[in-house]
């Protein structure tokens, strides 16, 4: 309750309507002010494209660089700006202070034409191009790489396949595992006909993704977090911070038709990466073949990805230097929270700089270059 | 009469009496077809008395005395299967009455060379009651449990809507409306398409059910995330009528939303970790996409008809196209390998 709700002298039923009015009153002046609700607002550079899929480099802003620069792969289900929402809660500005050097990968927003895109299609070609493209700009053999949620997976599949290519391996909020009866996305997938799906809809809606996500959570996804956002209206930074937030959360592209299909019955539905089954290209997918330093964080109130989707990974690869973190957040405060910000992102930092390339260590900044 | 309008508005007047009054003599109503002759014809009946409509008009007004009879038995939910047999029975009659009547005009003079027209009386009224007692048979095969099943219906919201309003009314009129729904339309739906031209109309047919199945599962589900919000608010109804009192204050209000909100949210979870509810997730999306569907298939038979290109043609056009981008992606990495190959062999 806001200090206005507290001091509110009328009592009865007639309180409580005349303790919102208050508060509408305040927010309607704050709302009729310019709120800044930029997000994703760290400078950036497009350095690479294919398609609808962009590559960006984030300008350094320390002198000295860790080698090799940081390839982020994210979710096709969300925006990659969940890394940088805003200024004061951003995992890119934080690694950048401490000398990483990022490159994020963009999947952009899938079309009718890319109804067609295959797991093949992300992963061997598209994935792969962006790597190639950084190894060559940044003139090193190998890159670390940094990723969140299906994005982890995605690199999960790919150091699996391009050992020689992956120096370091941070895979956060990332599910392996899809057949625990921890998460409600495991259960409802399992009943889902995903082909009809497919073949009806082509794209998979941005939308139907999104309601899949607020369902695991309905009070508080759509009715706490709003009546919480009305006891805030008079609260600038707040109201900023929410606009910010609910942009990113309904800023989902559609899925690629025949990727959702094979990512939902073969992963989700048939837990084949844990089990080994998995194949890619027609190559089998072996988590063994990581030989990779890992790194992965996972949240221990995570909704989405149940900690037990994801604590086996460590197990699952054949990297002999490999570490589990379990972090006190649910999916999104991983990369929000104060507390993220404070002690896991210098962590992140701190682990990549440990495990830099012996041969080079820190590497100057691209002089006089941008992006 | 000088005025056409009159005329025909007495004409319809006298028919419709004639309808309602049945057949002259037994219920002493007025011949329909009398009627009508009379209008035109003042002086008299220019046709002779037995022509086989004036029987055929005649024989009507029984039948819609019995149909009016069946119609008051399927509204009051009473045995409406029988009360249609009697319908049907007396139909037959009517039909073959002027089978017989209008057969043996036919074939009046003309001797064997209407016979070997197969202008045979008796044939035709055969011929013609075969098909009366087949659509008989459908009937009963097909229509009665029809009937029997709108009756059930009508008696369980008969005796639903006697009750007091609930959520289990509200769910049990709405399993007993499926049900209905499925045993009559549900079942005509699935009889197989017979050749191209049914399966064109049976698009439409197609969308009407895709629609009342959608409708089902989205009640259903509805009513399946009711169930915890209901169940939630009776755990902590007992505290609103000490919240309404005057002397309430906005933190009490604040609390009964957070117990109200707290009860909810662990019967959601609860709810939504069954295999049921998930269950209820498929049904009702699979019931989405049927119509979703049914939309497209309605939309793709319009298109082809129109020079506008439909979503089959694009998708074939598309898959075409990614695959060619495919090929000349793949060859274009080639070309690159080989161009490198060669720079090194150079060097």
């Amino acid at each position: 309750m806001s200090d206005n709700a507290k001091t509110a002298a009328p009592a009865g039923p007639s309180a409580l309507f005349e303790d919102m009015q208050q508060r509408l009153r305040k927010g309607l002046k704050v709302l009729s002010q310019p709120l800044d609700t930029e997000v994703g607002a760290t400078p950036k550079d497009l350095v690479f494209e294919d398609g609808k899929l962009k590559l960006f480099r984030y300008r350094p802003v320390a002198k000295n660089l860790i080698s090799p620069p940081v390839v982020v792969t994210y979710a096709l289900v969300n925006r990659y700006y969940m890394i940088d929402l805003q200024p004061d809660r951003s995992m890119v500005r934080e690694l950048l202070a401490r000398g990483v050097d990022i490159y994020v990968i963009d999947w952009g927003y899938p079309g009718r034409l890319d109804r067609f895109l295959t797991l093949e299609d992300y992963i061997d070609d598209r994935m792969n191009a962006c790597i190639d493209a950084v190894r060559k700009r940044a003139g090193v053999d190998h890159v670390s790489l940094l990723g969140i949620c299906q994005g982890g997976t995605f690199s999960l599949i790919y150091t699996s396949l391009y050992q020689e290519k992956v120096k370091n391996l941070v895979t956060m909020v990332t599910p392996l595992d899809f057949h625990t009866d921890t998460g409600l996305l495991n259960i409802w997938s399992g009943f889902l006909d995903v082909d009809k799906m497919v073949n009806v809809l082509g794209n998979i809606p941005g939308d139907f993704m999104n309601a899949g996500f607020l369902m695991l959570n309905p009070l508080q996804l759509v009715f706490e977090k709003y009546r919480s956002f009305s006891e805030h209206l008079d609260d600038a930074e707040f109201v900023s911070n929410f606009v910010r937030m609910e942009r990113w959360i309904f800023d989902s592209p559609d899925q690629a038709g025949e990727a959702f299909r094979r990512f939902i019955k073969e992963l989700y539905q048939e837990n084949r990466l844990a089990r080994g089954l998995f194949t890619l290209g027609g190559r089998k997918v072996d988590l063994k073949n990581i030989t990779a330093p890992l790194l992965n964080v996972y949240g221990t109130a995570d909704n989405l990805v149940p900690p037990a989707c994801s604590v086996g990974i460590a197990a699952a690869v054949g990297s002999k230097d490999k570490e589990t973190v379990d972090f006190p957040s649910g999916h999104i405060g991983v990369f929000v929270s104060g507390k993220s910000q404070k002690v896991l992102i210098p962590k992140i930092a701190t682990w990549l700089e440990k495990h830099s390339a012996p041969d080079k260590g820190k590497r100057k900044a691209h002089a006089g270059k941008r992006g | 009469m000088d005025n056409p309008m009159a005329a025909w508005s007495a004409l319809q007047k006298s028919w419709m009496e004639a309808l309602k009054g049945g057949k002259q003599g037994e219920t002493g109503g007025g011949d329909p077809f009398a009627s009508w002759c009379k209008m035109w014809s003042p002086e008299g009946n220019p046709w002779p008395d037995a022509s086989p409509l004036s029987h055929a008009l005649a024989a009507f007004g029984s039948y819609n005395r019995l149909f009016d009879a069946w119609s008051r038995a399927s509204s009051s939910g009473a045995d409406s299967g029988a009360a249609t047999e009697k319908v049907f029975g007396a139909w037959r009659e009517i039909v073959e009455d002027f089978t017989k009547r209008w057969a043996s005009l036919f074939s009046f003079g003309a001797g064997e060379a209407g016979k070997n027209l197969g202008a045979d009386p008796a044939a035709i009224v055969r011929h013609i009651m075969g098909s009366v007692d087949a659509f008989r048979e459908f009937y009963r095969s097909f229509y009665k449990p029809w009937q029997e099943s709108m009756t059930k219906l009508a008696q369980r919201s008969a005796e639903l809507a006697g009750r007091a309003p609930s959520a289990e009314v509200v769910e049990q009129f709405h399993k007993a409306w499926m049900e209905a729904y499925e045993e009559t339309v549900g079942r005509f739906v699935k009889i197989p398409s017979v050749g191209p031209a049914r399966e064109k109309y049976d698009l439409l047919w197609k969308g009407v059910d895709a629609m009342f199945r959608w409708q089902g599962a989205s009640l259903e589900f509805a009513l399946e995330m009711q169930i915890p919000a209901r169940e939630a608010f009776e755990a902590v109804s007992g505290r609103l009528g000490a919240l309404l009192k005057s002397e309430t204050t906005v933190e009490e209000f604040g609390e009964f939303y957070e117990a109200l909100v707290k009860e909810t949210e662990k019967r959601v979870f609860e709810l939504f970790k069954t295999e049921r509810f998930a269950a209820a997730i498929r049904t009702t999306l699979s019931a989405t996409l049927d119509l979703y569907k049914a939309a497209q298939d309605l939309m793709e038979e319009q298109l082809r008809a129109t020079p506008v290109v439909t979503r089959k043609e694009m998708d074939e056009v598309e898959q075409e196209l990614v695959a060619l981008r495919r090929t000349v992606k793949a060859q274009g990495n080639e070309l690159e390998a080989l161009k490198g190959e060669m720079a090194r062999r150079k060097a």
